[in-house]
């Protein structure tokens, strides 16, 4: 399983990166902002493997390593965090659509982003959870709302009908990354409540066992 | 909190901030054309010394002010501040907008007497198409004044490059045979630099930096 998802991830990181491939996904903010910045997320995140299936997401020292430098998550969600924000500023867009120094900077983030999501994500507790995916979503679709309501372009490389179908694009994945997360947080506390109420209901049976012994 | 997961949080907060502090240039700007403007006004760049054509088929330097007005002694003695602006005259849309506010602009130069300090130069990026008939026929349009707005078009693609370099213009095609630029006003001062990029909607801020140019570049 590891091993395979370290390979799609790795597949995946080097399609999006083929020169062919990047020209035509940065040609175009939509497909920039929402294809190719998105799926290096996940290649990142597929590449330091699964967790449970090894010793660790990023192998036996790194994985030590993050254990004690980020113990709770929030370092890493932090830099996966702050990642996300920077290729949603136009200018760093734009940058990273016109020299190839940024570009290479800009898959080597995400990667990363992605790779630190994965473990620390796990590490981190619930509250942490709502704080970075609260944040992070409003934040897209903020951002998505001003790319559509903007009265000019503002990326120098791309057309302003272009802009307004990013903001479209970025105010749905954020939504619908919200509304997904939200969804799957009311999933774990139904488990947990039904949980709860079976440990009650086992409880309860063993007080009765150790009032008829007596 | 142990010291090493105090360490790891510094460090990702450190990292955090210099990378967005990065994208943004010190979270002073959000946008490359907002960072242009504020990379031109801190250091101001020469502009180089490409060769162009003009409407009335003269070939000079970019910069180089041919037509001065004949009854002004101050203005062949002195240079004047240019405010540059580039376009296609095939386009219809953000060039006719520029076209008004040039318009203006000779409108309020004349108006204020400003004619020996500043002048208005109009860059045609469409080479192949904008020979100087067609840039004659665009200045006859927009009723250019020779002595005060004169329109002409790089040699050379390679020297059209250096220009739309220099100035931060970036051009692309917007998939219908036609072009879309970010278009501004840029105040090149008369020792030739480029000091100021101002938005299109703010002529009379261009001009006030035009003449600002002017009167420290006479002192």
């Amino acid at each position: 399983m590891s091993t395979r998802s370290r390979w799609a991830g790795g597949l995946l990181a080097v399609a999006l990166v083929l020169p062919p491939v990047a020209g035509v996904l940065e040609s175009r903010m939509t497909l920039h902002m929402l294809v190719q910045i998105p799926l290096l997320i996940v290649a990142g995140a597929l590449l330091v493997g699964n967790a449970r299936a090894t010793a660790g997401v990023f192998g036996g020292r790194w994985t030590r390593a993050l254990r004690d430098f980020d113990p709770n998550g929030v370092a890493g969600l932090v830099v996966s965090a702050s990642v996300v924000t920077t290729w949603m500023i136009p200018r760093a867009l734009d940058l990273a659509a016109t020299q190839p120094s940024v570009d290479a900077f800009k898959v080597a983030s995400l990667l990363l982003a992605g790779a630190l999501l994965r473990h620390s994500w796990r590490a981190a507790s619930a509250i942490t959870h709502a704080f970075v995916l609260g944040n992070m979503t409003w934040m897209a679709a903020v951002v998505g709302l001003l790319l559509r309501d903007a009265p000019v372009r503002l990326c120098t490389n791309y057309l302003e009908s272009d802009q307004v179908h990013a903001g479209t694009g970025l105010l749905l994945l954020g939504t619908a990354i919200g509304v997904r997360w939200f969804v799957s947080l009311l999933g774990s506390e139904a488990q947990q409540g039904a949980d709860s109420a079976r440990g009650q209901h086992l409880a309860a049976v063993r007080d009765e066992r150790t009032k008829s012994a007596f | 909190m142990s010291l090493k997961s105090a360490t790891g949080l510094t460090l990702s907060l450190a990292a955090s901030l210099s990378l967005l502090a990065w994208s943004t240039e010190g979270f002073a700007v959000l946008t490359t054309d907002a960072a242009r403007a504020r990379t031109v006004r801190e250091a101001p760049r020469a502009v180089p010394a490409v060769r162009v054509r003009d409407f009335a088929s003269v070939t000079h330097d970019v910069l180089d002010d041919v037509y001065v007005a004949r009854d002004s002694a101050q203005a062949r003695s002195r240079p004047r501040a240019v405010i540059v602006d580039f376009i296609y005259t095939r386009c219809i849309t953000v060039c006719s907008a520029l076209g008004g506010t040039y318009q203006q602009l000779q409108k309020e130069i004349i108006a204020r007497g400003l004619q020996d300090r500043v002048r208005l130069l109009t860059i045609s990026f469409d080479v192949a198409f904008d020979d100087p008939a067609h840039l004659a026929m665009h200045g006859r349009v927009m009723r250019a004044e020779p002595a005060i707005w004169t329109l002409a078009t790089p040699l050379r693609t390679a020297d059209l490059d250096a220009l739309l370099n220099t100035f931060g213009v970036q051009v692309i095609p917007n998939g219908r045979g036609e072009w879309v630029h970010n278009a501004a006003l840029h105040v090149v001062n008369p020792a030739g630099d480029l000091v100021r990029i101002v938005d299109i909607g703010a002529p009379n801020q261009a001009l006030t930096a035009a003449v600002q140019a002017w009167e420290a570049h006479a002192r």
